[in-house]
C-alpha cells in the first residue's frame, strides 16, 4: 500500500496523461488504417456493437 | 451473466440487425477469383489446356474469336479470432455506479456479441483469453449451434496472470492459428508498447487487427481528491 495525496493539480495532470494515452492509440490506428473502437463501461454493450455496425455500414 | 435469456435475446437482436458484419466494407479484400463457386462475375482469363470448358465465354468467342474463361468472385471462409484481455487491470470495477460491469465483464459481453454475430453469419470463431501469455484458447468453431459453448467458455473465464503482453500473445496466435483472419483485441490497452508491437506483428503476418478499447468512466475522470492509500 502506498499513501498519496491527490490534489486538483495532480488530478489535472493525470487527466492530461490519460487523454494523451487515448490519443496515441487513435494516432497509431489511423496511421495503419486499423479499426479502433473506444468505449466506457457505461455504454451498454449492444449500443457499442450497433455503433461498430454503423461505422462498418452493415446495419439493415 | 452471459447465459441469461435476456442477454441471449439482445444477442439475437444484434445478429438480426447485422448483415455480414465482418465482411462489410472489407469484403473486397477477402474475395478470391475462382472458376465457379461464386455467382458474381469478376473478369476473364485466357484459356489454357485442361481448363473446364463450362466456364468458356462462348459469346466472346462468337463475336471476337477469343478463347476466354469467365472467372467469378468467391467469398472465403472468414476466421475471426477474439482476443479477450483477462489481466488483473481488467477487473477494475466501476465504483461510481454499482450497476455497471467491470471492464472484464464488459469485454466478455462484447466478445459474446461479436462471436454470436460471426457464428450466425457462418464465419469461424476462436477465442483467446490472455494476459502476459495466452491462458485459455477456445479452438476454432463454426455454426450457430456452437453459440452456447462459446458463451459457457466466456462465462467461465477469470482475470489472472501478470502484466499484459500482447506481443507475446500475438506471437502465439501467429504460430498456432490455422489460418489468417480478423484479430479482434478487446482490452484496456494499458500495455502501451506491447500492444503496438503485438498489432504490428499481427499485421505483418497477414492478420487484420481490430481494437476495441474499454475503460471505466473513473479512469478517464477520477472522482477522488485528498489522501488515499493505493
Amino acid at each position: 500500500m502506498r499513501r498519496v495525496i491527490v490534489t486538483e493539480r495532480l488530478r489535472r495532470q493525470y487527466r492530461q496523461r490519460f487523454e494523451a494515452f487515448l490519443e496515441s492509440i487513435q494516432t497509431y490506428c489511423r496511421g495503419y488504417g486499423l479499426s479502433c473502437t473506444r468505449s466506457t463501461t457505461e455504454v451498454p454493450f449492444d449500443q457499442l456493437i450497433l455503433r461498430m455496425m454503423r461505422s462498418a455500414g452493415v446495419t439493415q | 451473466m452471459l447465459l441469461e435469456p435476456q442477454f441471449l435475446a439482445r444477442l439475437e437482436y444484434l445478429s438480426l440487425l447485422s448483415r455480414r458484419m465482418f465482411r462489410g466494407q472489407l469484403l473486397a479484400q477477402r474475395r478470391t477469383r475462382q472458376m465457379g463457386g461464386g455467382i458474381e462475375f469478376a473478369d476473364h482469363r485466357a484459356y489454357s489446356p485442361g481448363d473446364d470448358l463450362r466456364y468458356l465465354d462462348w459469346q466472346v468467342y462468337a463475336r471476337h474469336g477469343d478463347v476466354l474463361l469467365r472467372r467469378f468472385q468467391e467469398e472465403e471462409d472468414l476466421h475471426v479470432y477474439v482476443l479477450v484481455d483477462a489481466s488483473p487491470s481488467m477487473a477494475a470495477p466501476s465504483s461510481a455506479n454499482a450497476g455497471q460491469p467491470s471492464k472484464f465483464d464488459y469485454a466478455r459481453q462484447i466478445a459474446a456479441a461479436l462471436s454470436y454475430i460471426a457464428l450466425a453469419d457462418l464465419d469461424r470463431v476462436a477465442i483467446l483469453a490472455y494476459a502476459e501469455a495466452v491462458h485459455q484458447w477456445m479452438p476454432m468453431t463454426r455454426g450457430k449451434d456452437r453459440v452456447l459453448s462459446v458463451l459457457r467458455f466466456l462465462e467461465a473465464l477469470e482475470t489472472r496472470g501478470g502484466r499484459t503482453d500482447l506481443e507475446a500473445v500475438a506471437r502465439t496466435l501467429v504460430h498456432r492459428a490455422p489460418r489468417r483472419g480478423l484479430a479482434i483485441v478487446i482490452s484496456d490497452l494499458f500495455d502501451q508498447e506491447g500492444f503496438r508491437r503485438g498489432a504490428d506483428l499481427l499485421r505483418h503476418h497477414g492478420f487484420e487487427p481490430h481494437l476495441v478499447q474499454v475503460h471505466t468512466a473513473e479512469e478517464a475522470e477520477p472522482p477522488l481528491l485528498g489522501e488515499l492509500e493505493l
